[in-house]
């Protein structure tokens, strides 16, 4: 359906990608995994890097295929396919590879990028802490410097791959005294390092993927683990959040078209009244609504792809993407599962799993309310920055325009006060 | 009586117990243990439910001079300020220090630096 918007390759990709997920997917993987009988699924990962499917932006040298964001988004959605479990092992090589890629040496690029494209190395992220996620540059993990080392001491909550992942990518802080934004680092640290599990959660949906409390205590890692520059992990932070806000927005869409398409078929069959249930405009409105929801999704999705495709800072336009596709996943499968009634509420069918999955999409890499404090401060940015001699002043096409004196934006509260100003 | 989630500004310390602050209020009667984590003691009932809840093992039992047994907060370095033992506390004697709010913080996140 959005095939107009898309090149040749890039629609070749999305078939491959959907072979992929039809034929090398077994449904004993998905349901041993949310039936909490997997602690992480290591086949899938393989079969993905043997497929030359994970990191597809990055360097053929690393595994990847040197391909755009567009692209990806078009992967992610298929894997969205699976469910949130599958989607979020399938997007962390290129979450955590954008920081490698973009700021880690030659050397972190071959031992860690390399393995992780090719399947055979399971990658982490260390953000999110007990003290909180969204407030992410008061981050309490520490890194000091000794010797040829640094010492971390922290621990990071909800991190994917708790159990399972063999490295993570971790984020401290390195100078007690400067800013916040100045204040930060990323590092590698393998889970071999000295990485406790501490919790291991038990999740609504998103099974099977290790989540956990990881803790470092007194954890040496050699400074060549470093990524980036001393005390910019800003600049990381930054880059990563382009691949983990994408991928959290693309994942939905396909939770929520393959949910419809389970309603829309289930409508065409099902009889009430004597009549298909699609015959009812309270059924068939909500599919119309939904997949004009999803479809917007994809544009907002595919604009933001096209922008960090050009490089260019993307910030406001990844999290309208995350907002509103995340939304429209959701919606879409919560009114499926309206759509096909009890049955779509029992484990006859897939949609209670897709709905405790896509739950999670608002809550997690960056909760929508910070996505929506992030839109806000960059719409007005830009608004309070256009030079207004540029366009048409439409504040005079109305009679009032010249009234002045009604144009009030604050009053002195003393202005009338007894004993004056 | 529940814990003075002041403490921290209008107590005063009085001693250190286990490497840890004691607390006194204006009246002198009431004393407080701990500075990440606070513990009433004159309220405490040794119900040991903030032991059990606990998942970095901040609290151990501890016994009063006068002999009374109630909790301490000995290894409040390790709390991870999930206010589970604040939650259990039947008698609201817990106090956990809150991160402070940061508009720097916030800043950062939104590139308004």
């Amino acid at each position: 359906m959005f095939d107009v918007l898309l090149t040749k390759n890039e629609i070749n990709l999305r078939e491959e990608v959907r072979a992929f997920v039809r034929d090398k997917v077994d449904s004993s993987l998905i349901i041993a995994m949310d039936s909490r009988e997997k602690e992480y699924p290591y086949e899938f990962i393989r079969a993905a890097g043997k497929a030359k499917l994970l990191g597809l932006r990055f360097p053929k040298e690393f595994g990847g295929r040197n391909l755009g964001w567009v692209s990806e988004m078009l992967a992610v959605e298929e894997m969205g396919v699976l469910g949130i479990a599958l989607g979020c092992a399938y997007s962390l090589p290129s979450i955590i590879g954008e920081g490698i890629n973009r700021f880690g040496s030659a050397e972190q690029k071959k031992k860690y990028l390399l393995p992780t494209l090719k399947g055979k190395m399971i990658c982490g992220e260390g953000l999110s802490e007990p003290r909180g996620g969204s407030d992410f540059f008061g981050t309490n993990t520490t890194a000091v410097e000794q010797d040829d080392d640094f010492i971390l001491n922290g621990e990071k909550r909800f991190v994917a791959g708790g159990v399972g992942a063999d490295y993570f990518l971790v984020y401290a802080k390195t100078d007690f005294q400067a800013a916040p934004h100045k204040s930060l680092s990323a590092f590698i640290v393998e889970r071999d390092d000295g990485v406790k599990v501490e919790e291991e959660y038990e999740l609504m949906g998103c099974r099977g993927m290790g989540a956990a409390r990881i803790v470092m205590r007194n954890t040496e890692v050699s400074k060549d683990r470093l990524v980036g520059d001393l005390n910019d992990g800003n600049a990381v932070f930054n880059a990563m959040m382009v691949p983990e806000r994408l991928t959290s927005a693309a994942g939905p869409i396909g939770m929520g078209q393959i949910a419809l398409e389970i309603a829309a078929r289930y409508a065409d069959k099902r009889e009430a009244f004597g009549r298909q249930i699609r015959r009812f405009e309270a059924i068939s409105f909500k599919v119309a609504d939904c997949m004009t929801q999803l479809d917007a999704a994809r544009g907002l999705v595919y604009r933001a792809a096209k922008v960090a495709d050009t490089g260019a800072w993307c910030r406001k336009e990844v999290s309208q993407a995350k907002v509103f596709a995340t939304e429209a996943g959701f919606q879409a499968v919560h009114e499926a599962m309206q759509i096909l009634g009890g049955i779509g509420y029992t484990d006859v069918y897939p949609i209670e799993r897709l709905y405790r999955d896509a739950r999670l999409a608002t809550i997690w890499t960056g909760s929508n309310e910070v996505q929506r404090l992030i839109i806000q401060n960059e719409v007005f940015r830009e608004i309070l920055s256009l030079d207004k001699g540029q366009r048409r002043d439409i504040e005079l096409d109305t009679p009032g325009a010249n009234k002045t004196s009604e144009k009030v934006f604050s009053e002195d509260s003393r202005k009338y006060h007894p004993i004056g100003s | 009586m529940p814990i003075d989630n002041n403490f921290r500004n209008d107590w005063r310390i009085v001693s250190k117990h286990e490497g840890h602050s004691v607390w006194r209020s204006e009246t002198g009667k009431d004393e407080i243990h701990g500075m990440a984590v606070g513990v009433l003691i004159e309220s405490c009932i040794g119900c040991m439910k903030c032991i059990s809840a606990c998942p970095t093992d901040v609290f151990v039992p501890w016994k009063t001079p006068q002999g009374v047994q109630v909790v301490d907060p000995l290894n409040e370095n390790e709390c991870i300020i999930c206010l589970l033992c604040e939650i259990v506390c039947p008698v609201e004697a817990i106090h956990v220090h809150r991160q402070d709010g940061s508009q720097e913080t916030l800043d950062s996140l939104l590139g308004d630096v």
